[in-house]
């Protein structure tokens, strides 16, 4: 598993709307995409069969309700 | 089972903790439609949602008609109202499978949350911020 600060990184980073694929063990990124499909697909042929899946907020606001649109 | 929370970025310094993320409790949960299996979701516990909510791409690709699910509209503090479709899928989550009712909802700004009816319901969950970064347990609760 990476590190805070580097998933914190690497979540920041990443385009807002996206989704975003780790490694099984989470100790890299596999995958980028926009929608989930693309990102389920794209980490599948990089060879992760069981990518963590992390959609991409529009803004990493702080939370209270998380399903707040 | 110990899970440990997981860091979000935030975009700006938060003034209490002075940090620019958080530490949110998540869990990885496969959701099946018809023996269809989502990859690994990282989902938010959030024991102030009413129901588990999740990003209605997920449902597209499971093969579930979403949009003719019952109608759930919700809301989180000083947003606008959306509206999620209800249908029952089976979830696995910390080596439990069981079946639950799920939202699903187009363009919300979080992969899945866990919410009372559907997770909580089934587990008794324990925060601890003692260690760093905090950790979370949950157990089973056992119906007869």
């Amino acid at each position: 598993m990476m590190s805070a600060e580097e998933r914190v990184r690497i979540l920041r980073e990443a385009k807002p709307n996206s989704w975003i694929a780790f490694s099984e063990d989470e100790s890299k990124v596999v995958a980028y995409g926009d929608h989930y499909s693309e990102v389920v697909r794209a980490a599948e042929s990089a060879g992760e069969k069981e990518p963590v899946i992390v959609k991409i907020p529009e803004t990493w606001a702080s939370k209270i309700f998380q399903y707040a649109p | 089972m110990k899970y440990p929370y997981r860091p979000y970025p935030l975009n700006r310094v938060d003034p209490v903790t002075k940090l620019d993320y958080a530490w949110r409790p998540a869990l990885k949960v496969f959701l099946w439609y018809q023996h269809r299996k989502s990859a690994p979701i990282e989902s938010i516990l959030d024991t102030g949602a009413d129901h588990c909510v999740f990003d209605a791409e997920i449902g597209d690709e499971l093969g579930i008609p979403v949009t003719k699910g019952a109608p759930v509209a919700f809301t989180g503090i000083g947003s606008g109202e959306t509206t999620g479709f209800l249908h029952n899928v089976t979830l696995t989550l910390a080596a439990q499978t069981f079946q639950a009712p799920i939202v699903f909802a187009y363009g919300i700004s979080t992969t899945g949350i866990l919410g009372q009816t559907g997770f909580f319901e089934h587990f008794v969950a324990t925060f601890d911020w003692t260690p760093n970064p905090p950790c979370f347990d949950i157990q089973r609760i056992q119906r007869n």
